[in-house]
């Protein structure tokens, strides 16, 4: 079932079953949905099941999304919740985070570890 | 014996000094360009840099010395009619004082980038007539640490570079994006980068906008310092940059050789070690199979000893009267404003409380500790006002460097130097003034021959003006150029989407066009301009100032842009009026007087929203309607009349409270985009008073009352800004 959905500029959407929470982002994300994706991340990291983050829709992702995502990892492991990503990775994100200058996400698995992107 | 803080001190001097030093030694080199025969200058030249080789030698800023101490030669030979003044001389001096800053704001004295200075020193060097292999020879004994990097470096193709870069907290919420700045960056060459998330706080606590993520980063690249600096042009300010050749090519065995030092590195006879260094990590024309020559390096030795030796070494430099004049870090003066600010607040308040009192004592001790507090005001006030003339004469530098790298002929003149405005808005007036002068040489003046089949001067000119008006100060950059092509502008305006093609545009509008982001109509980008980035900044900057830009231009004749900005951003002498309960400041430099509105006034005008002021007809606003206050006004209201940029106006309020010294607080980014409130006061009852910006004030009810919109998509839809771009104002006709 769709948790959470932002009407019109901001690009992510959370859907939640009862093994897990899905962040699914949309289009771009940048600084115009920072505020959102930090509440949406809060919220579903407290709900204390795993947190899927799937970019498969994703066309961008700047800094302010990187970090939250990475923070969101930190708070996740700080609480024993598996966090995850789904691969492969649209090659527009695997780029924007490669720019950032944080590893490349290895291809193997079907979900990876945030920290490994 | 001078401890480790009265050292730190001493440097902190020295620094303070030779920043004054190295200004009007850039002054009269770029005079000397002007005047190569005028051997007074050639002597100002040279006894500038000898006090820099002296001073930096005694607080240990050795290797500044020692490179300063080949300069010093150059002028040497001028000065005694060895060496003529050529362009070449004084741009490689001007060149080499770059390099003497950088290696004064590292505050240790190393050579900010060694390569470039062998490079440097040697071009000297061989000006005075020594042939190259010895020139360069002579450079690498003086910039040891050259001979440690890559020999590329000197010759100018691929080195590597450490470079660091942490943004500022704010740098996303200001509309940059860090990852654009890196794309840049690797576009200069191959690029290793590691970003740091060490100052990622916990997900609760972070800011979702600001900036955590620093990056260290490697380029390697066939680049200079300043091409990589370049890249964080419009971000430096705000974040933390460093930028270091990297040295990991030194020979262990060459590195004791190398250590930088002032005593002679070796002794006659001994051989260098130099030759033992393969040819291929040397610079060209640094062959090891030369014999090492010990005299530069002994001459210089020598020489340094006898500047170390007493303060006989270091000459007095225009040195203010100490008796006269102390020297106060910036920081600490900003500080003293801010609780003389506060005071002002306490005081209002102290004196609103006494009125209530009715006590004779305590208003006699408020009414004293209010003139105090006023004289006080003023006190720090004009402590903070400086005369604009520094900020202006480092654009010389600017025109000269230009002017030769876009093979134009420019002269800059300088009017109304003496012109004081406060330390805080000539801090921020750097760049609006660099990015408008570099687009005025790049797209304002015309190359030679244009201006020829023009009829006009070979030379062309930028003046540079500043004046008071008021309670504002009027900034100009002139030129004679080409002018703007409003065409140009509109069809260019019309092929990024700012406007629809059949808008209808006044020529004002079109001008403000080009403070638009990213908005340029140079065909290719170049070193200088063409990015569309400069004239964005200077609006924002301009903005951020409470400031006005007026465009004027006529094609053929040149373009004249000025900036009216405020004296100050710290204090304004108000006058408090409310409407209910609401406060609000006006400020005093726009008020003119203040009339009554009385029902038989406002039927006289049938309704319509104007006065009749001694046989003038004055248009007014309510402001009880501008701002949505919900209330019966009272039977008579009192119309303030102000002086604004489109004329005299009424603003309808309640009631008039008096005269108030307001400080200004800012109201924060969420109410940065509000045009028509400048900032916030807290008054003596505790309440907030906005302080109106009468000048938007009138500017946005003339837009609200004037028909639909005209096609102009960024002046309807962008952050509540005026029609004409943000506050810029254009007008045609006059250059």
């Amino acid at each position: 079932m769709t948790l959470y959905a932002k009407e019109h500029s901001v690009p992510i959407t959370v859907e939640q079953n009862e093994s897990e929470s899905q962040i699914i982002f949309q289009g771009s994300v940048n600084i115009a949905a920072a505020l959102d994706l930090k509440a949406l991340l809060v919220q579903a990291l407290a709900g204390g099941r795993p947190l899927v983050v799937n970019f498969s829709a994703a066309t961008d992702l700047d800094v302010t999304a990187m970090q939250l995502l990475r923070a969101a990892e930190q708070a996740a492991r700080k609480a024993s919740v598996n966090f995850t990503v789904t691969v492969p990775l649209p090659e527009s994100i695997a780029a924007a985070f490669l720019e950032a200058g944080l590893a490349p996400l290895p291809m193997a698995a079907t979900y990876a570890s945030l920290s490994e992107v | 014996m001078a401890n480790k803080g009265n050292i730190e001190n001493f440097k902190h001097s020295f620094q303070e000094e030779a920043r004054e030093i190295l200004a009007e030694l850039e002054a009269t080199l770029l005079a000397l360009h002007q005047n190569p025969h005028d051997l007074e200058l050639v002597g100002k030249a040279f006894r500038g840099l000898h006090t820099i080789k002296g001073s930096g030698a005694m607080f240990g800023f050795e290797d500044l010395a020692v490179f300063t101490h080949n300069l010093e030669n150059a002028f040497d030979e001028v000065r005694n009619e060895r060496l003529a003044v050529t362009p070449e001389l004084i741009n490689l001096t001007l060149a080499a004082l770059d390099q003497i800053k950088c290696m004064v704001e590292d505050g240790v004295g190393v050579l900010a980038d060694p390569a470039v200075c062998a490079d440097l020193l040697s071009k000297v060097r061989r000006l005075c007539g020594v042939p190259k292999s010895e020139a360069d020879h002579e450079a690498l004994q003086a910039i040891p640490a050259a001979a440690t990097l890559s020999p590329a470096m000197v010759g100018g193709t691929v080195c590597d570079w450490q470079i660091h870069f942490a943004p500022g907290p704010d740098l996303m919420r200001d509309g940059t994006n860090p990852l654009l700045l890196l794309r840049e960056l690797r576009q200069l060459g191959s690029l290793q980068i590691q970003a740091s998330l060490a100052s990622l706080p916990p997900l609760e606590e972070l800011d979702p906008e600001r900036c955590y993520f620093s990056w260290d980063m490697t380029l390697t690249a066939a680049c200079t310092r300043d091409a990589i600096r370049d890249v964080f042009i419009f971000v430096e300010e705000s974040c933390e940059l460093t930028i270091a050749p990297v040295s990991s090519t030194v020979t262990p065995a060459l590195e004791p050789l190398f250590e930088p030092s002032l005593e002679p590195r070796l002794r006659p006879g001994q051989k260098s070690g130099l030759e033992s260094i393969p040819a291929s990590i040397l610079a060209p024309g640094m062959a090891p199979a030369a014999p090492v020559q010990l005299s530069a390096s002994d001459a210089i030795a020598n020489g340094l000893k006898d500047q170390r030796s007493g303060a006989a070494g270091r000459r007095p430099y225009n040195k203010p009267d100490n008796a006269a004049s102390i020297r106060v870090p910036a920081a600490k003066l900003d500080q003293f404003v801010d609780l003389v600010g506060e005071l002002v607040t306490v005081q209002a308040r102290l004196s609103e409380i006494a009125a209530q009192r009715n006590d004779t004592d305590v208003i006699a001790v408020s009414e004293e500790i209010e003139r105090l507090t006023s004289a006080l005001r003023e006190n720090s006030m004009n402590i903070r006002m400086l005369p604009i003339r520094a900020t202006f004469e480092r654009f010389r530098r600017l025109v000269h460097d230009l002017a030769r790298d876009l093979g134009k002929d420019v002269e800059l003149t300088i009017e109304g130097a003496d012109t004081e405005l406060d330390k805080t808005v000539i801090d921020q007036l750097g760049d609006p003034l660099m990015h408008l002068i570099r687009n005025s040489m790049d797209h304002g003046i015309e190359p030679a021959e244009a201006r020829a089949a023009a009829g006009k001067s070979p030379t062309a000119r930028i003046h540079l003006s500043a004046r008071h008006s008021g309670a504002t100060v009027l900034i100009a950059v002139s030129d004679d150029g080409g002018g703007i092509k409003a065409d140009a502008v509109r069809a260019r305006a019309v092929e990024r989407g700012l406007v629809s093609a059949d808008a209808q545009l006044t020529e004002a509008e079109v001008f403000a066009l080009i403070f638009e982001p990213g908005f340029s109509t140079a065909p290719q980008v170049t070193d200088v301009s063409g990015r569309g980035v400069g004239m964005d900044v200077v609006r924002q900057r301009v903005e951020s100032l409470r400031g006005i830009i007026d465009v004027a231009s006529k094609p053929g004749v040149g373009t004249s842009v000025t900036l009216r900005l405020p004296l100050t951003l710290a204090i304004i002498d108000g006058l408090l009026v409310s409407v209910d309960c609401a406060y609000f400041v006006l400020p005093l430099a726009n008020t003119l007087e203040c009339i009554e509105l009385t029902q038989q006034d406002i039927e006289r005008a049938n309704g319509k929203h104007v006065a009749n002021v001694r046989g003038e007809i004055i248009p007014y606003i309510r402001l009880r309607q501008h701002f949505n206050i919900r209330t019966a006004r009272p039977e008579i209201e009192q119309i303030m009349v102000v002086e604004t940029e489109d004329g005299r106006f009424g603003l309808v309020v309640d009631r008039v409270l008096g005269d108030c010294q307001s400080v200004i607080k800012s109201l924060g980014r969420f109410y940065k985009h509000v045009q028509v409130v400048s900032g916030a006061t807290i008054l003596g009852n505790g309440c907030v008073a906005l302080i109106l910006a009468p000048d938007r004030l009138v500017q946005e009810a003339i837009r609200a009352s004037s028909p639909g919109p005209r096609g102009h998509p960024p002046a309807a839809t962008r952050n509540n800004r005026t029609a004409s771009g943000a506050r810029a104002r254009t007008a045609s006709g006059a250059a």
